[in-house]
């Protein structure tokens, strides 16, 4: 006898049909949030100013979130790779400017640094400057990072920092490159 | 005395147990009852008087909002266990699993963002949720007890009922936990979501998504699966678009901005006014077009029943005229008194149903039909012996045309 006809299969099949829906609807709603999560990381940044859409694995340090009227500054890992994400909402400067003022903060900070001369990049669509930079820091030794600068025409600014111990950059330079381009500012 | 026969094909009790969907639907009711329960519970640490007066508000706007839809279907009216049972399944089954699907709305702010997730996460994520879980107890409702729903109407009836109740636990949760709990906020949360908002929300929703489960389930004879699923699927969407409508930000400019005070509750009216009037019009239509179906159909069971002295034809012309029934009962009161008026009230009531069991049965010597021949048959007895009866009928039944409706 075919499943069809049976008639204890055609009483429980529009049950099943009922119990696979109620599933759907509230077991299903917590794997695709677990998935939704993995899969597109929450934006990160300031609406209207400057965001970035992180790829998968890099998580924000609620904690280290830092900011002030001028500027939002949001901190995400992956492993042992940093990347301090920076919202200017006024930056009243061109990105090289910009750029070699977050330079001299670096250099206040480190011990020792070298850093190489600003490349042009594209940043979300926008015309930005990019430098790397390599040195010793009292806090993580021995580091290695790129920072990726750029201002809208409108005046709001995104400075995206990506530092890890070095020998670890190379592993995201991908997930800077991807965070930088796709970047929405302005 | 006249006995009185439980055994009324088409109505049947929710309490199933040869049905696996009976015991489907008992354990999500048992579930939510004790999930929503415990969620209600912990509402009590918030403002246990505010509490208090949220349920016997909401009390207050259901007992009359049941009576109202048990009363829309005029002349079959469903079994009140079936009605519970609807009205349990919005209430527990449907709110807990509403709480369960929270993942939705997360999923939702990862995608589009979290701004854009709290302005419009409850027009797009939450009508999908609550009514879909609404309707699946409907379906069940209908696994239980198939020859229950028998019309579009029936449908509605269920449906309303069921969002009723989902209505009164989520207005019980609001009054405390979103207007704050004291005596003052609950009466101010009453106002806004129940007065200015009447019955515009839950309750049509759901209706005309039962009102889909009712035309599936009622015309399997007439029309083809190719197109009553269309039909249920538009009237469905109907009452999503309506709860998302209601649940989005268009129009909120229309809405005063806080505090609300005196001539503000105007505008909130207005603006409840503007928001609910097409779904309310879209509805009435709806119900409208299925009383004008359930009368012709009854005209039509009426005019096959009527045989022999259970139900005569003039009888059954009177019970299918639109206010034949309550003109006829007025003349009888006038004549007669109260008393017999009740009596003709049961009569008539019985007299349809038999209307009723002449249409399931396969013919007319089937014992339920003879049955309930018999009982119509008793009561015109009785009715005819009462002082003063006899010169009027049983809706003129007996007598010329011309005192049909006891003039």
């Amino acid at each position: 006898m075919s499943a069809a006809s049976d008639p204890r299969a055609r009483r429980w099949a529009p049950i099943v049909a009922v119990v696979a829906t109620i599933a759907a609807l509230t077991v299903g709603g917590r794997v695709a949030a677990t998935i939704a999560r993995d899969a597109v990381p929450a934006t990160v940044g300031v609406d209207g100013v400057a965001t970035i859409e992180p790829p998968p694995g890099w998580t924000e340090n609620v904690e280290a979130r830092r900011g002030d009227g001028a500027s939002q500054r949001f901190v995400l890992t992956k492993g042992s790779a940093i990347v301090a994400v920076t919202a200017v909402e006024d930056a009243e400067v061109a990105a090289p400017t910009l750029a070699a003022r977050y330079r001299l903060a670096l250099e206040e900070r480190a011990i020792h640094l070298v850093w190489t001369r600003l490349e042009p990049v594209a940043v979300g669509g926008l015309p930005g400057v990019r430098f790397s930079y390599g040195g010793l820091t009292s806090r993580a030794g021995d580091v290695e990072g790129v920072v990726t600068v750029a201002v809208s025409p409108g005046g709001s600014g995104l400075i995206l920092d990506g530092v890890a111990p070095e020998g670890a950059l190379a592993a995201v330079a991908g997930d800077l490159a991807a965070m930088a381009e796709g970047a929405h500012i302005g | 005395m006249i006995a009185r026969n439980d055994v009324r094909l088409g109505h049947r009790s929710v309490f199933q147990p040869s049905e696996p969907a009976f015991w489907v639907f008992a354990a999500f009711v048992v579930y939510g009852a004790v999930r929503v329960s415990g969620a209600l519970a912990d509402l009590t640490t918030i403002a246990s008087s505010g509490w208090a007066l949220a349920l016997a508000l909401v009390v207050l706007y259901a007992v009359p909002a049941f009576v109202l839809i048990y009363e829309l279907d005029l002349y079959e009216r469903e079994p009140i266990s079936m009605m519970l049972g609807a009205f349990a399944w919005g209430a527990f089954a449907a709110t807990a699993l509403s709480l369960d699907a929270a993942g939705w709305n997360e999923t939702f702010a990862v995608v589009v963002g979290p701004d854009a997730a709290a302005r419009w996460g409850p027009a797009v994520v939450t009508p999908l949720i609550e009514e879909g879980l609404k309707a699946a107890g409907l379906v069940l409702l209908a696994l239980v007890a198939r020859d229950e729903i028998d019309d579009v109407m029936d449908g509605f009836v269920y449906g309303a009922v069921c969002g009723l109740g989902f209505a009164m636990i989520e207005d019980v949760v609001y009054f405390v936990a979103a207007f704050g709990g004291s005596v003052a906020d609950v009466a101010e949360g009453f106002a806004a979501r129940v007065l200015a908002s009447g019955l515009y929300g839950h309750v049509l929703y759901t209706g005309l998504i039962g009102m889909g489960i009712g035309y599936v389930v009622s015309r399997r004879e007439e029309v083809p699966t190719s197109r009553r699923i269309p039909v249920a699927i538009g009237l469905a969407a109907l009452g999503l678009a309506g709860h998302a409508l209601w649940n989005s930000p268009f129009l909120a400019s229309l809405y005063p901005d806080p505090p609300i005070g005196g001539a503000d509750w105007v505008r909130v009216a207005v603006a409840v006014g503007v928001r609910g009037a097409p779904l309310v019009l879209v509805v009435s239509v709806a119900v409208t077009l299925a009383h004008r179906r359930e009368r012709r159909w009854l005209a039509s069971a009426l005019t096959v029943a009527a045989r022999g002295e259970a139900l005569t034809p003039e009888e059954a012309s009177v019970l299918a005229a639109p206010g034949g029934r309550r003109r006829a009962v007025a003349a009888m009161r006038r004549r007669a008194g109260r008393r017999a008026a009740s009596l003709l009230v049961r009569l008539q009531r019985e007299q349809i149903t038999l209307a009723m069991l002449v249409t399931h049965a396969e013919d007319d010597h089937d014992p339920t039909v003879a049955a309930q021949r018999s009982r119509c048959r008793s009561l015109r007895l009785a009715l005819d012996a009462m002082p003063g009866v006899r010169r009027v009928g049983t809706g003129g039944a007996r007598l010329p045309g011309s005192l049909v409706s006891g003039g």
